[in-house]
């Protein structure tokens, strides 16, 4: 929202924020890592190629700009981001080989069913920002 | 499809690639953490990520450096960001992977309940319904009665869709 109301004025860059944006985070982060988790981390090859799959965003960040500027997102970035919601969610469960007791599961229905209806709202509404 | 103009079909080449990648991100954070805390994975990640995010930008020709009036709703955004995955990373080693995805993406809602205090957007008839909808998901999903272990899970998920929403209406 911010972004996109100083777009109205003058040209921001959404992939500078973002990076100021994590430049900030991982500071916060690294002082809570040094005040509140003392046990060492086990390095590991796995865990250094996990955290590289972060760095994969920059070209997703890229499309999200360029579809709020092209001003697809009044109408199309709300309804994407609750679809695609809804298929990570799946995929997950999937490969984590995760069953969720009925209670849990008729939760999960009732936010998917939900997140269906604003993807399905006609009128754009102020989730229409990603992470 | 041939009269989409390459704007639109580059963005959309490069949300259906977001989507791919987002979604396994959460594998790969849930395996992640069995060799790393939530701070320091979070750090990790969010580091390499801002380093490699140098040089794309450098491609682009946009500029590095914010300007004085943007300083601090960035501030806020890598405020909000951390609290985000802090939150989120330590339901993921408390909770399940399924529930703590579904919690952290009730962030929609929270965008809808924090603009109509914060921005005055008032919510139709169709929006009202869906929130309660997701209201009574939330209770039956996060079962408050039971104040069981899991419940610390749960509150950290939904404080991740809570400052993921409150960034977006930053």
């Amino acid at each position: 929202m911010y972004v996109k109301n100083l777009q109205k004025k003058t040209s921001v860059s959404m992939l500078m924020i973002t990076l100021w944006q994590m430049i900030i985070g991982s500071l916060l982060l690294g002082l809570g890592w040094g005040w509140l988790e003392a046990e060492p981390i086990r390095w590991t090859v796995a865990l250094a190629l996990l955290s590289a799959t972060r760095p994969c965003w920059p070209p997703g960040w890229r499309g999200c700009s360029s579809t709020m500027r092209s001003g697809a997102c009044r109408r199309e970035w709300s309804p994407w981001h609750a679809r695609h919601a809804g298929d990570r969610r799946a995929g997950r469960m999937a490969a984590m080989g995760e069953r969720p007791a009925p209670l849990e599961a008729t939760g999960m229905v009732l936010i998917g069913t939900a997140l269906a209806m604003l993807a399905g709202s006609p009128r754009p509404n102020a989730a229409t920002a990603g992470r | 499809m041939s009269d989409l103009d390459p704007e639109r079909r580059n963005a959309g080449v490069a949300l259906a690639l977001l989507s791919l990648i987002w979604g396994y991100n959460w594998v790969a954070m849930k395996t992640g953490l069995a060799d790393a805390g939530p701070l320091q994975f979070a750090t990790l990640r969010f580091t390499l990520a801002a380093l490699c995010m140098i040089p794309v930008i450098m491609r682009f020709r946009a500029p590095l450096l914010p300007r004085r009036e943007q300083w601090p709703a960035v501030a806020i955004l890598g405020f909000m960001l951390a609290a985000n995955f802090a939150c989120t990373l330590a339901a993921l080693r408390l909770g399940g992977t399924g529930k703590t995805a579904v919690l952290v993406y009730t962030m929609p809602f929270w965008v809808l309940v924090f603009a109509w205090l914060a921005l005055r957007e008032r919510l139709d008839r169709w929006q009202g319904i869906a929130v309660a909808i997701a209201l009574a998901g939330l209770v039956v999903l996060v079962e408050p009665w039971t104040l069981s272990g899991g419940m610390l899970a749960s509150v950290l998920a939904l404080g991740a869709g809570m400052s993921w929403g409150a960034s977006v209406c930053t």
